[in-house]
């Protein structure tokens, strides 16, 4: 169905950026609402994009009226609107609860940051509507930009993260772009289903697969896939608390989307085949950064870059998903996108607290919080839980799903480290809830948790990750399972 | 050999400008180096482009009357403005946060030092 609802869930957060910049200057207040109001409007629009894909409807975005593949063609299918879904609403919620926290930590340069933060969201949601190669290596730029404004805005220590980021990131971007001129080169298009008709047509494998492997790498570079993950915990540490609580979440979420997207859109079934090195590859790397992230997580004092280390440990579980390519690995893989989406807004956006509240950043200290924070506490320990993958929490579904794949497809290793991943994760995950409950906790803080929003924020993050976890069969029936691709 | 040459030869400088902004990234503990090697990696990309638009025997792709002879394609040409456009954004972005980094620890050397991760 024709519609202009793709496109608009770029244009929305774009142009309001724009708006956010130019007027910040004179009227703050009002730039701060439009901000709000953009993420919103956003947020609205996934969720009318996602009822009608799981309508079975498919809306698409012809710009200027001409069709692909001549045409830049946006797509809303089930997998984009499932993940435009669960990335608008985070960004709603964290940026929503983060605002006394913002106004301290940047003071007058808010509006700015405002402006990049619907920069990278308008990118993220450009990537994630895109279904043209080229335009998802310009909306990655786009949010790759914003992202590392955001990093640099932070306090001491920032702009060296950011230049790191920066560096490592661009590399990333022009892998991606590398790869996308040898798409065109062997199939001379640009558009995703026609470069997938003429690559399952033959095109020269040679150029192909050497532009798959230019593709993976980029992307894993933005997905922080060990060991390509040096510049997350800089980045992640050192920006300030309300930029890491929007980005750890979404960045490379939607970057691993985009991965899903290229290798069963794009190359499918057919294109893979012909390099079955490939699977085995992610497989392989998956498995290692499922449990190398969770060990390097466990020796981490500071309490966001362990979460860092956690996100690598948990995209190792996303790729290994990716890399075993049958259905129920993949619906592990696109389901745990959003789980880990959740887990990590939960326990970024209640890091962001408790270092705002009571100036606790490390894991050592959460012990001073426990008695003045028990709705934060709660929350925190909730997603901690999900991320050992725990029932009935939302992490233990994605490692279910991609188990069950691994054993179908014959891989009983695989199953294996994906067991041995989980118990790693138990080292650093227990050792938050230790920290939060069962430590002593010597002098209290004198404050309690707050403000309100922020508390309420946190806590409906945390009911979040337990209300995706029981319901859970229900996405998966509504939207994931719509969202494997065909010959799977 | 030589045939090989001159069918691929217009690939090398590509080849090289990637290889050498690679060469700087991986090298140089000045960051500024790093970012001119960054800019030299994206332009071997943008000339990578530029080379595939190239046909043999053809002119510059615009219409004239009465004039049949083959023309480059035009797209990778407009997908490199839009490419152009990004290095250079990387760029001022780059510099801007490099000129903070110069302000508050006064240097924009990288540190090999574990104490200083950031």
């Amino acid at each position: 169905m024709n519609s202009t609802l793709p496109a608009l869930l770029f244009l929305v957060p774009f142009l309001s950026a724009l708006l956010c910049g130019a007027l910040g200057g004179y009227l703050r207040g009002a730039a701060r609402w439009i901000a709000l109001g953009a993420l919103a409007a956003t947020a609205a629009l996934s969720f009318a994009g996602a009822a009608l894909a799981a309508a079975g409807e498919r809306l698409v975005t012809h710009m200027g009226g001409w069709a692909p593949p001549l045409g830049i063609e946006w797509r809303l299918d089930a997998l984009s609107a499932f993940v435009a879904a669960f990335v608008a609403a985070t960004a709603l919620i964290v940026h929503g609860a983060l605002g006394d926290v913002r106004r301290r930590e940047l003071g007058e340069r808010e509006p700015g940051f405002n402006t990049c933060a619907l920069l990278l969201v308008s990118g993220l949601m450009g990537m994630i509507a895109s279904a043209d190669l080229f335009n998802l290596f310009v909306h990655l730029e786009v949010a790759s930009l914003s992202a590392y404004a955001l990093v640099a805005s932070g306090g001491r220590g920032a702009p060296r993260a950011a230049v790191r980021y920066l560096v490592i990131g661009s590399l990333g971007a022009s892998l991606y772009l590398l790869g996308v001129g040898h798409v065109y080169a062997a199939t001379g298009t640009l558009n995703m289903d026609d470069a997938a008709a003429r690559i399952a047509a033959g095109a020269d494998p040679r150029l192909t697969i050497l532009a798959l492997a230019f593709m993976i790498s980029g992307l894993a570079i933005k997905m922080g896939l060990f060991p390509l993950h040096g510049w997350m915990p800089g980045a992640y540490a050192r920006a300030p608390l309300s930029a890491a609580a929007l980005m750890a979440p979404l960045v490379t979420k939607v970057s691993a989307y985009a991965l899903i997207r290229i290798l069963f859109w794009v190359y499918g079934p057919a294109g893979l085949g012909r390099a079955p090195i490939v699977a085995d590859l992610l497989c392989v790397t998956g498995a290692v950064a499922l449990i190398a992230g969770a060990l390097l997580a466990a020796r981490e004092a500071d309490l966001r870059r362990l979460l860092a280390y956690s996100s690598v440990s948990q995209m190792g579980l996303v790729v290994l998903g990716i890399g075993l390519a049958n259905a129920a690995a993949l619906t592990g893989a696109i389901l745990h996108l959003a789980n880990d989406a959740l887990m990590k807004a939960t326990l970024f956006v209640g890091a962001a607290e408790l270092a705002h509240r009571f100036g606790v950043r490390e894991v050592g200290d959460l012990a001073r919080v426990r008695a003045r924070a028990p709705w934060t506490a709660a929350a925190m320990a909730v997603a901690a839980f999900s991320l050992v993958g725990l029932p009935p929490l939302c992490g233990f579904f994605g490692k279910w799903y991609v188990l069950m794949g691994a054993l179908e497809s014959g891989r009983p290793g695989m199953a294996f480290a994906i067991v041995a991943g989980s118990l790693a994760s138990a080292f650093y995950a227990f050792r938050i809830v230790e920290r939060l409950y069962f430590a002593r906790s010597g002098e209290a803080c004198p404050e309690r948790e707050g403000p309100a929003g922020l508390v309420a924020a946190c806590a409906l993050l945390g009911g979040g990750v337990a209300a995706l976890g029981l319901g859970s069969d229900r996405v998966v029936a509504l939207l994931v399972r719509a969202a494997i691709p065909g010959g799977v | 050999m030589i045939d090989y040459l001159f069918a691929r030869g217009p690939y090398l400088p590509y080849a090289a400008l990637v290889m050498l902004g690679l060469y700087l990234v991986l090298t140089h503990q000045n960051l500024f180096k790093t970012i001119v090697g960054l800019s030299l990696a994206q332009s071997g990309i943008i000339l990578f482009f530029v080379l595939l638009a190239v046909r043999d025997g053809a002119t510059v792709p615009i219409l004239a009357e009465g004039d049949d002879r083959p023309l480059n394609n035009p797209l990778p040409h407009a997908l490199m403005l839009t490419a152009i456009v990004v290095a250079v954004s990387t760029l001022g972005v780059a510099l801007a946060i490099l000129r903070r980094l110069q302000e508050e620890e006064g240097s924009i050397v990288e540190r090999r030092r574990p104490e200083e991760e950031p």
